[in-house]
């Protein structure tokens, strides 16, 4: 574990030192993302011009919602993003080769070899938007849903990783997975929606076992409707089954891996 | 450039696209109606929740036509930013096989433009047929030849006007090192102020002058309003001129950023 945690540490250490090289991209980045911040916040603010509530939630528990989703998003750009982003290349390429041979975990190593610098400073941004959306909040939530919550946001952090994952991994089969990561990317549309305003079957999916909702939608519906025995249970059996599938998901992958002939 | 090959250009890159079966149906169907569900979902809480029978001038099902064609056309005109390879022409220093071929870079890149936008145009008729059949309960569009012919006009001169941009914003790449955040903050902006996210009938009324002085709404809404009849052949008129004075604008500055870029550029490659 110590091993997998200094190695972590220098990831981080090349990863900044080579983000400063670059300071106006660097800067550029931040830049964007406050702007994607700006258009999300927009679109809801513009939304309740027209009504008082969506789904079970007021403007004010739509921030808080909206600022969870963002946090957590910066979070996956910041350690995950990347590294998702480099891996078909790899496969394609055969370079994965180079990593399947070190002497530490192939998914880890591949997951969180590059650290993005700025999108670090965006999850500080976003963080300061989150505490500032549940001050904002009529009722303060209690400590025990705060503390819950801080789980849920770890939580919804590993989900999101691994449900993006799972789109990239195909890639080993495929010759090109620009179809999956654009269905992948729409997909994400519905993890941007509070999940109480889908109904039926598409809820039910959102919930289980396409499990968007905990990108950002069950974290915050902990903070604002308060923790329960039932949230957390169904949270803990999503995220074990995601770990799970995933896992064995990448296992068979490699295994299908041929090098560059793949 | 001849029209032959321009043609030939808009085939090639289309073939190329197409040859990706999977790809073109996982983005030409499903993208769609992930989409679209999400707006829908969205509408019809707000629809559930309120009492007022319109919102911003469009009732239910109105909100419903409005995303089936704001979703087919903004994938018609917008495309998809990764398509666009002028950057990387210019970074890889493959601008330079270009700068020797007999042909003119600007028209030989908007014909591989067009050829990207065919997929979207074959998602345009297949899904717009499903969703005839799927909201038939819906007021039928009263689509006219003059409205038919007035939007094809508005979706072309939208097509350049976005092409025209783009590669404004990509001949960025003669200077700095990275233009694809540009491109993505562009997208951020055209999604929310051109009425792809929301209809700009909603926005409030004090954002009106930017709104009609920013070249974003020519891109979706405009179209969008002309297909559904929204609009007089006056006030289309008037959008047109706007917009291809937006055309001819951004086309000067393409021409100096290209004759400063090209005397900047080394051909080396990063």
């Amino acid at each position: 574990m110590r091993r997998y945690l200094v190695l972590y540490l220098y990831f981080l250490r090349f990863s900044f030192s080579r983000a400063m090289q670059f300071r106006f991209d660097f800067f550029f980045k931040v830049a964007m993302d406050v702007l994607y911040y700006a258009t999300n916040m927009a679109f809801f603010t513009i939304l309740f011009d027209h009504t008082s509530m969506l789904g079970r939630w007021n403007l004010d528990e739509v921030y808080v919602f909206v600022c969870t989703f963002l946090f957590i998003d910066a979070v996956h750009m910041a350690v995950f993003a990347n590294n998702l982003e480099a891996l078909p290349g790899f496969v394609r390429r055969g370079d994965l080769d180079y990593y399947l041979v070190r002497p530490v975990s192939s998914l880890f190593f591949l997951s969180v070899r590059d650290f993005a610098a700025n999108s670090f400073l965006n999850a500080l941004i976003a963080s300061g938007l989150l505490v500032w959306s549940i001050l904002h909040l009529d009722q303060a939530p209690s400590p025990s849903a705060l503390a819950w919550f801080v789980v849920m946001l770890f939580a919804g952090s590993l989900v999101c990783f691994l449900v993006r994952l799972a789109f990239v991994i195909p890639v080993f089969w495929l010759q090109s997975n620009r179809g999956l990561s654009e269905l992948s990317f729409a997909l994400d549309h519905l993890s941007e929606r509070p999940h109480h305003v889908y109904t039926g079957a598409v809820r039910m999916l959102l919930v289980t076992v396409l499990p968007l909702a905990f990108f950002s939608s069950m974290p915050a519906a902990v903070v604002l409707d308060g923790p329960s025995a039932s949230v957390l249970g169904h949270t803990a059996l999503v995220v074990l089954g995601t770990v799970v599938f995933v896992g064995w998901f990448w296992r068979r992958a490699v295994r299908a891996y041929g090098s560059a002939s793949s | 450039m001849s029209l032959r090959l321009f043609a030939m250009v808009i085939v090639g890159e289309a073939h190329k696209l197409l040859s990706y079966r999977a790809d073109f149906w996982i983005n030409a169907v499903l993208v769609f109606f992930v989409e679209f569900g999400v707006a829908y979902y969205v509408w019809s809480a707000v629809f559930d929740h309120t009492e007022a029978t319109t919102i911003g001038g469009f009732t239910r099902d109105g909100m419903i036509t409005y995303y089936v064609i704001a979703l087919l056309l903004g994938k018609l005109v917008l495309g998809h930013p990764r398509d666009f390879t002028i950057a990387s022409d210019i970074y890889e220093g493959g601008l330079t096989r270009y700068l020797i071929y007999p042909v003119s870079y600007f028209w030989f890149k908007y014909a591989e433009h067009l050829g990207v936008l065919i997929p979207a145009v074959v998602r345009l008729a297949l899904c717009g047929c499903v969703a005839m059949v799927v909201f038939a309960d819906t007021p039928k569009l009263e689509v006219t030849p003059i409205h038919l012919a007035e939007g094809v006009v508005s979706l072309a001169v939208a097509t350049l006007l976005h092409f025209l941009i783009l590669f404004v914003l990509e001949s960025v790449a003669f200077w700095a090192d990275n233009t694809w955040t540009l491109i993505v903050s562009f997208n951020f902006s055209a999604s929310l102020l051109g009425g792809l996210l929301l209809p700009l009938e909603l926005f409030p009324a004090r954002l009106e002058p930017l709104l009609d002085a920013l070249p974003f709404r020519h891109l979706v809404h405009a179209p969008i309003t002309v297909v559904l009849g929204q609009t007089t052949t006056a006030a289309w008129a008037y959008d047109l001129a706007s917009a291809l004075g937006w055309c001819a604008g951004l086309a000067i500055l393409a021409r100096v950023m290209w004759r400063r870029g090209t005397h900047r550029y080394t051909g080396v490659g990063i």
